[in-house]
This record gives structure tokens, C-alpha cells and sequence, in this order.
């Protein structure tokens, strides 16, 4: 049983025309692991996410969750086995308050047999925990940028995930924003939900991460704790290019 | 607080009369106004209003752009007429099969629809509607009679009264049905699938499954009105699958309010009545008919469903006043 890993990609490609977005990736992840992905604009990242939910079908490759093979799984049928996700350029059901937007989620994991309470107490409680409560009539299409982030995570959680993929729930918040929202994840990975998180602004990144793998061109050029991936030559090397190579190297 | 929550309780109630109001007085029209003609439009009114409901449930609700909504209501229709005066078949038999036929047919256009999105599903339901178009009007004529039609189709009733009265419960039962279905856990599933589709995959929806139910309750009920005119009529002509018809259904529910079954309800049974009862204003009727489809885009675009919060918005904030 221990043996087979919690999520295990193979060599998984995806190729846009000639573009390799995402280039022969292999990559395991334990259970309760917190992995951080990162990688310049355009490394692949997303089309990844894309790919383990099954929004997109890889060119080649394979993806076990929990010893299945899911290459060809449909992205609700991904929800049911406990994979959910946020985008990256936030979805919110804009004509929806912010608890309908959650109950949709857990009308279909109470249909699921997740939950037994009503499903609007439960999103009441996913509400509360990513600190929206006081949000919860409000229209998703009034609310400030970083509510909407937050909100695409209690969308997420109220599937009752095992594995939660984060694309850049930060990009855009303030800084003050950031930190509340790092507090959040965090409590959420203490609660022993698997996360996978993409994320360009480094700083959170690295304070969550216990793993990072990062991505350039669609292939994975180093995986390690953050401290060893910052110390990588090739890392530096894609987010500074060579000279600053040259000049972090004195 | 306090004064909201009873407000709304009077809201509820005043809809509730409304509707109570009304079907009183639908009940005893043909005993008050005896006029074959009347009854006649108001028949109309209570069949388009099945067709536009039925049209909302894909478009309004789960935001499937269906530009040939009639092909459901004619390609029932024709089958009724045709199976039964052809065929022979018993005139409920026949019925059976024209909205089976309209239940095959969400699932030709539903399936390969369910991969498209906007425009190109647009223009795959505009294209359907066509094809049955041109074999109803060209192709095949000598089954669907070209513009004769097919006639002496039977009917269930004799007489206006009872046809009224027939077309008044089928009316209420397709309507309540279908708005009962669109404010269910269903209707709820549907609406997020208009809202964003992605978002709605990664809620866990089946957004295929969705979709097709949401193009077989459509055509089923597009399709039992079309069986209901059939009957009624007692002839079928290429009327039933023009282009305007699938036109109406959308000017129907945009007059009456987008995504809410009632008020496409609502728009149907007053244009048919405006637009059948104002037939001696002869070719003005169209122009004027026009202009209330425009007017209602530009000032009111919600439809009569939002009349109420816009009035509130106008006032300002205090709208809960005389309540
Ligand atoms: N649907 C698509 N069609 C074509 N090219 C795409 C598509 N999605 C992504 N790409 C391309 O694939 C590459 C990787 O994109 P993406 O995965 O979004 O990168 P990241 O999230 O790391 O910024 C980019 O060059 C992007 O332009
Ligand atoms: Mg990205």
C-alpha cells in the first residue's frame, strides 16, 4: 500500500503545434507533501496543472493518483477521486454570492457521499476557514481582487480534496494580503491536504514549499528543498539569464 | 432586519396572488368572453409560452446560445401531422412520437454541441434549424405537403372551450415543471455551467451530462408544445420551422427576462397576445413590435423579471416603501 506513490507523473509531454509546453516530466509526490513549482512565464507550469487535472490530454506520458492510472480521466471525474485545483486567471461564477459559489462544490461532494451535513453549512465552514465569512452574500463579481483569490480556494477545498493545485493564488495581492492568505494555505496543508503550488512570486513560495521543482522550457531543470534550488547554477541562470549568472558569482 | 424579512414574505405572498389572480381569471375567460378568436390567440399564447420556457432551460439557464429553437416545435409537430393522417397512427400515438422525435433530436444537435462553445454552437443550432427548413420547404415537399402543409390532422377536443382549457393545464403542468426543475439543485448545477464552464469542471460538474439534459428537457418541451399546435391547428406548414419562430423564442424571453422560465412564460403569453390580437394593425404591428424589442434591449435589458429591482434602484435605496 505505502509503496505506491501519491501522485507519480511520467515522462508527460504536451506539445502546442511544435511547442513543447510541457517536455518528458517525471516527478513524484508524497502524501501530505507541500511542493512548490516554479519557473519563468511560459516554463509550462500551468499547461502541467492543466494536464494532472485533466483540462488538457498530454501528447505522451502517464499520471498515477494513488496507484491509478488517470491519463484519461475527465476533469470531474478528477474531482471525485479528490484533485481539485484554482486557475490562475481566477473563475469565479460572477453572478453567484460568494457561499453559492462554494455550495456548488459541495452540492456535487455531498452528491459524492464526502459530506453528510447540508452543503451550505459546509461551505459555510470552507467560507470561514479561508476568512471570507463576512463576504458570504456578496456577489463574486464585487469582490476585491484578493477575496476572489481566496474565494477560488474555498471553491477548491469545498470538494474535499487530497491533493489542492494552487496556480499563483498569489499574483496581484498586496503585500499584507500575501501574508494572511500564506496563513491559510499553510493551515490548510496542516490539515493534511497534499499541495501542489505554483508560484512566481518566490518569497511565499519558499516559505511553504518543503520540496520545489522547477520548470523551464517545459522541462523540470532542478528539484530539491528551496534552499538547494536556490543554490542551483541552471536556476539562476533562467530567472537572472547568464549575466546575472556572472554577477551572482561575483 | 425585521422589516426585510417581512417584506419579502409579502413579496412571496403578492407573487402568489398573482399567480392565484391569474388563474382565475384564465379559468373563467371563456365563460366571460365567449369570442372564438379570442380563445384562439389566447391558446397561442398558452402553447409559445411552453416554447419559450422550454427554450430558457438551455439558453437562459445553462447559457447554450440555441438559435433554432423551432426546429424541436416543427420536427414534433410535422411528425404528429405526419404520422397521423399518413399513417394512421392514433392521434396519441402520434403525439408519442412527435415528442419522442423531438427527444431524438436534442440528442443529433446536443451531442456533437456539447464540444462547442459561443459562436460555433450558435451557428450548429442555426444550422439545424435550416437543414429542417429547407426539407420542409424544398426538399422533401412531397411528405410535408410544401406550403399546403399537411392537413386534417385530428384532434383531441372539438371546439375552442375545451381546447382552451386543454392547452391552459398543459400550459401550467410544462411550466411548473420546468421551473420547478430550474430552482432545484439541477437548476443551480446548470446555472454554474452558463456562469463558466472551466469553473464548473473543476467543481466536480459533469458538465457533459448537464449539458445534454439541459438539451433534452429543452427539445422535449419545445417539442410537446409543437405536438399540442399540431393537434390543434389540425394542419402543419412550413410555418413551424421558419426562422422567425426561432427568433420569437428568443424576443419572448428577452422581453420577459433571460434565465428565469417565468418570465420567458411572461413575454410569450404578452407578445402573442399583442402580436395576434393587433393583426388588423396589418404590417405596422410588425414594425411595432420591433420597436419594443429594441426599446426593452436599450432601457430594460433584464426583461419585466427585473422591472421590480430596477424601479428599487431608481428610488434609491429606500425600496422596501408601502410594503
Ligand atoms: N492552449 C494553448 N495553446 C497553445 N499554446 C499554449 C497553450 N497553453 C499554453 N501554451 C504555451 O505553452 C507555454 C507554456 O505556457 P504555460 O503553461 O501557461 O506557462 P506558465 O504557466 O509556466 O507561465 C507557453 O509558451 C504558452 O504560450
Ligand atoms: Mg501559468
Amino acid at each position: 500500500m505505502s509503496d505506491v506513490p501519491f501522485l507519480q507523473v511520467d515522462n508527460l509531454s504536451k506539445h502546442f503545434r511544435g511547442l513543447k509546453a510541457v517536455d518528458e516530466v517525471t516527478f513524484q509526490v508524497d502524501r501530505g507533501e507541500f511542493l512548490g513549482i516554479i519557473g519563468p512565464n511560459g516554463a509550462g507550469k500551468t499547461t502541467l496543472f492543466n494536464l494532472i487535472t485533466g483540462f488538457l490530454k498530454p501528447t505522451s506520458g502517464r499520471i498515477h493518483f494513488r496507484g491509478k492510472d488517470i491519463t484519461g480521466m475527465k476533469p470531474h471525474d478528477r474531482v471525485k477521486i479528490g484533485i481539485a485545483r484554482t486557475f490562475q486567471v481566477t473563475k469565479p461564477f460572477k453572478k453567484f454570492t460568494a457561499i453559492e459559489n462554494v455550495v456548488i462544490s459541495a452540492l456535487i461532494a455531498r452528491k459524492h457521499g464526502k459530506i453528510r451535513e447540508h452543503e451550505r453549512d459546509f461551505a459555510m465552514e470552507v467560507l470561514e476557514k479561508v476568512n471570507l465569512a463576512h463576504r458570504k452574500d456578496t456577489l463574486a463579481e464585487n469582490l476585491p481582487h484578493g477575496e476572489v483569490k481566496k474565494l477560488e480556494i474555498a471553491r477548491a477545498l469545498a470538494t474535499k480534496p487530497e491533493l489542492l493545485l494552487l496556480d499563483e493564488p498569489f499574483s496581484g495581492l498586496t503585500g499584507e494580503e500575501v501574508e494572511s492568505l500564506q496563513e491559510v494555505i499553510k493551515s490548510i496543508h496542516e490539515d493534511g491536504i497534499t499541495v501542489i503550488l505554483i508560484e512566481h512570486v518566490l518569497k511565499a513560495c519558499m516559505a511553504l514549499s518543503e520540496r520545489i521543482i522547477v520548470l523551464n522550457y517545459g522541462k523540470i531543470i532542478a528539484d530539491g528543498t528551496p534552499q538547494q534550488v536556490c543554490m542551483d547554477r541552471q536556476v539562476i541562470e533562467a530567472y537572472l539569464g547568464k549575466r546575472g549568472l556572472e554577477f551572482a558569482s561575483g | 432586519m425585521m422589516a426585510g424579512k417581512l417584506s419579502s414574505i409579502t413579496f412571496l405572498n403578492r407573487k402568489l396572488l398573482a399567480v392565484l389572480v391569474y388563474l382565475i381569471a384564465a379559468s373563467i375567460i371563456p365563460l366571460a368572453v365567449p369570442s372564438i378568436y379570442i380563445l384562439h390567440v389566447l391558446i397561442l399564447a398558452h402553447i409559445f409560452v411552453i416554447y419559450a420556457a422550454s427554450w430558457d432551460i438551455l439558453t437562459g439557464y445553462t447559457g447554450q446560445l440555441n438559435l433554432g429553437h423551432a426546429m424541436f416545435f416543427g420536427l414534433s409537430a410535422y411528425t404528429v401531422a405526419i404520422t397521423n393522417t399518413m399513417l394512421n397512427f392514433p392521434l396519441i400515438l402520434s403525439v408519442v412520437v412527435g415528442v419522442f422525435s423531438a427527444f431524438l433530436l436534442s440528442l443529433i444537435v446536443g451531442i456533437p454541441c456539447l464540444r462547442l462553445r459561443g459562436p460555433y454552437l450558435a451557428i450548429t443550432t442555426f444550422s439545424f434549424s435550416w437543414i429542417l427548413f429547407l426539407l420542409a420547404s424544398s426538399a422533401m415537399i412531397w411528405l410535408s405537403g410544401g406550403e399546403e402543409g399537411v392537413r386534417g390532422v385530428r384532434t383531441f377536443v372539438v371546439g375552442s372551450v375545451p381546447n382552451y382549457y386543454l392547452s391552459l393545464v398543459l400550459m401550467i403542468v410544462s411550466v411548473l415543471i420546468l421551473y420547478r426543475i430550474a430552482n432545484s439543485e439541477t437548476g443551480l448545477i446548470l446555472k454554474a455551467i452558463k456562469e463558466d464552464e472551466d469553473a464548473a469542471m473543476a467543481c466536480g460538474i459533469n458538465t457533459t451530462k448537464y449539458k445534454l439534459l439541459a438539451f433534452i428537457l429543452s427539445g422535449v418541451f419545445g417539442g410537446i408544445a409543437g405536438a399540442f399546435y399540431a393537434q390543434y391547428m389540425r394542419i402543419v406548414t412550413v410555418d413551424v420551422v421558419t426562422l422567425e419562430l426561432s427568433a420569437s423564442a428568443i424576443t419572448f424571453s428577452l422581453i420577459g427576462g433571460i434565465g428565469t422560465v417565468i418570465g420567458p412564460a411572461i413575454g410569450a403569453y404578452i407578445l402573442t397576445i399583442l402580436f395576434e390580437g393587433f393583426s388588423w394593425l396589418a404590417d405596422y404591428r410588425i414594425l411595432i413590435y420591433n420597436l419594443i424589442i429594441v426599446a426593452f434591449v436599450l432601457f430594460l435589458p433584464g426583461g419585466l423579471m427585473s422591472l421590480r429591482e430596477k424601479i428599487k434602484a431608481e428610488r434609491g435605496t429606500g425600496g422596501e416603501e408601502g410594503e
